[in-house]
């Protein structure tokens, strides 16, 4: 166990270092000079001397390992840099900027668990049938809605139409209400899609029978069965649940206009404001990475089945992956289900 | 998805919906499908709307006869009528004709994207998956890196890079899909290598590039065809969204993304600029996720 945690931990830390060389050689070395593009303007009448001081002050003037090595020292110690545009220090902008997207991420997370939960149960025993065929169908249009014009129809509706939320200077708790709903929808139909299929798997199953004849209700066995049978799946699609707040923070933020990290990557992207983007790029890739670190320690503990590393854990694993990506929710983005999925084919 | 024809014939649902690897796809049970496949109706439908979005792309004039990027004289933010089905915009154009128009971008931009993705993921899968060692090792520690960065994030990355405009917004999101068929391909191409028939053809004299082009390839190709078909739906929606965030197509050319950022100012008083083209996004790409999914069940 504790080799694999260290090797884990290990591939982790690599791919990381990865993604980061990858990430600054794109925004930072091979875009040249940024400094140098932006002070250099005409316009802004700076004297030679003076735009060759700005470099050094910026450490522009040093050649792109020099810079490369400052960066990624910087990083490790968190300074991230200062902003091209607007000179402030990256990290203070995004430390200003990250509460406000956590709050929404986290009220965002929680309203696709209920509004799954509801479509999955309303999609399985909903009556009359073309009632639960609807909910059935529901979660493919979900992950087909453009999140952007998702936010505006939710604005015009609940908004101007319905006066049930202003969006003239509303309260803290008030402007939640709209994106939250913005970012829950589409987050939803994955989780929905797996809730679904871990329902009809149970009601499939011939201890549904024996534990219906013991006298159990069908709420009693969704909340034993169902959930057990749901976790490992759930598990499996964490790490792009991640990827999908990160997108719809970006989209949500810029729709209602609300400060955070989102609303931050497009100023950023618009502006041409690299330092930012890399951080804002950094940072999420740590989170990305965590998640799935996590989510491969987590397995063992959830699923018995898996904790001997063997056959029958790489089979169930490798199922599992396969699930998350026939429900068309991509595939899980674990190293150590890749590595089973070979061990399979060649056993 | 009407709810008229939700009910499935139970011979429908039979076989199991797909696994990510086809070619192993172990037992499940029975009847588990039946919830998950909707009905052949919903194809049909799904493949009507696609026929339509492919024929605005190639002939708008054939469905419109206004001028999509010059209103003229036309009243601006006209409702919608018998003459502009989707009312004008706020400088009088007709918006049913920008999303027509639009369609071509919009749909070429995704095939774009989606080539750069299948070409170089599935060379890198195929590759990784044939040679082992430390080829593969590095090649799937290039996709690791891939898909570690948040698939947006990537794609802002990329067109910041490249600059902004259409061909560069998909270059960018099909560089971001890269990972995921590179992974499909390099799992079918594992399965292959074990194969006899592979097995022969090196024993009758096959070399490393011969057996991968007449066996390998064609063998993979269907599963990872399918794939591609799925991701065109995504990678309209994410298209749209770079042009609605602006880093897409320029104004005034007509973009879906672009069209719906261009009517939101006026969604108090002009509803259907923003509403009635985000409608014909959404049919487009659940179109194409129903018509992917019915072929990836067609290739197992």
């Amino acid at each position: 166990m504790a080799v694999y945690l260290a090797g884990r931990l290990g591939q982790a830390l690599l791919v990381l270092f990865l993604a980061y060389t990858a990430a600054s050689m794109l925004l930072m070395i091979l875009p040249g000079d940024g400094v140098l593009a932006r002070y250099a303007n005409p316009a802004l009448g700076l004297s030679g001397e003076q735009v060759e001081a700005i470099r050094q002050s910026y450490g522009a003037d040093a050649p792109w390992y020099v810079q490369y090595w400052q960066s990624l020292s910087g990083f490790l110690t968190g300074d991230l840099g200062y902003s091209v545009n607007s000179g402030a220090a990256v990290s203070t902008l995004v430390a200003s900027a990250l509460p406000s997207t956590a709050l929404l991420a986290v009220s965002g997370f929680a309203a696709a668990v209920v509004l799954a939960v509801a479509v999955a149960v309303l999609a399985s025993y909903g009556k009359p049938r073309w009632l639960a065929s609807a909910f059935d169908s529901a979660p493919s249009l979900f992950i087909s809605v453009p999140v952007f014009w998702l936010g505006i129809v939710i604005i015009q509706v609940l908004s101007f139409q319905l006066g049930w939320v202003t969006m003239v200077s509303p309260g803290p708790l008030e402007s939640l209400i709209l994106p939250t709903l913005t970012l829950a929808i589409p987050l939803s139909a994955p989780l929905a899609q797996i809730l679904i299929r871990a329902i009809a798997e149970v009601r499939a199953q011939p201890f549904v029978h024996v534990t219906r004849a013991k006298g159990a209700g069908e709420a009693w066995m969704l909340v034993h069965s169902v959930i057990r049978n749901a976790m490992l799946p759930a598990l499996t699609i964490a790490g792009l649940l991640f990827g999908e707040l990160v997108a719809g923070a970006v989209v949500t933020e810029t729709v209602f206009g609300r400060a955070g990290i989102g609303a931050l990557t497009a100023q950023a992207v618009a502006n041409r404001d690299n330092p930012v983007l890399l951080a804002v790029v950094v940072i999420a890739t740590v989170g990305f990475v965590l998640v799935n670190l996590l989510v491969d320690l987590l397995y063992p503990v959830v699923d018995p089945r898996l904790r001997h590393r063997g056959r029958v854990g790489a089979a169930a694993r490798r199922r599992l992956g396969a699930r998350a990506q026939a429900s068309g929710t991509g595939p899980s983005r674990t190293g150590a289900d890749r590595a089973d999925q070979e061990e399979e084919i060649r056993a | 998805m009407s709810a008229s024809t939700a009910h499935t014939p139970p011979s429908a649902g039979t076989a199991a919906p797909a696994s990510g690897t086809p070619a192993h796809g172990g037992a499940r049970p029975a009847g588990l499908g039946t919830r998950l496949r909707l009905p052949r109706i919903t194809t049909l439908i799904a493949a009507v709307v696609l026929g339509v979005t492919i024929l605005w792309a190639l002939v708008p004039g054939l469905f419109t006869g206004h001028n999509p990027i010059d209103g003229g004289e036309t009243a601006s933010l006209l409702a919608p009528s018998a003459e502009h089905w989707f009312g004008t915009d706020q400088i009088g154009r007709d918006v049913y004709s920008r999303v027509v128009h639009g369609a071509s971008r919009s749909l070429l931009a995704a095939l774009i994207a989606v080539a750069v993705g299948l070409v170089v993921g599935s060379a890198i899968g195929l590759i990784a998956g044939s040679r082992g060692g430390w080829v593969s090792d590095v090649l799937m520690r290039i996709v690791d890196v891939l898909l570690s960065i948040p698939a947006l994030l990537l794609t802002l990355t990329i067109v910041i890079v490249l600059g902004f405009g259409t061909v560069n917004a998909a270059i960018a999101v099909g560089i971001a899909a890269i990972a995921q068929f590179a992974r499909l391909a390099r799992a079918q191409t594992v399965t292959i290598m074990q194969a006899d028939y592979v097995q022969a053809a090196y024993g009758s004299g096959g070399t490393y590039w011969s057996v991968l082009f007449r066996h390998v390839l064609p063998n993979a190709v269907s599963a990872v065809l399918a794939l591609a078909v799925l991701q065109i739906g995504s990678a309209i929606l994410q298209i749209s969204t770079l042009g609605f965030l602006g880093y897409g197509t320029p104004a005034p050319a007509p973009e879906w993304g672009l069209i719906i950022a261009e009517g939101r100012n006026f969604v108090a008083t002009a509803w259907w600029l923003t509403v009635l083209p985000g409608l014909i996004v959404m049919a487009v790409v659940v179109s194409t996720h129903r018509l992917g999914t019915a072929l990836r069940e067609a290739a197992q």
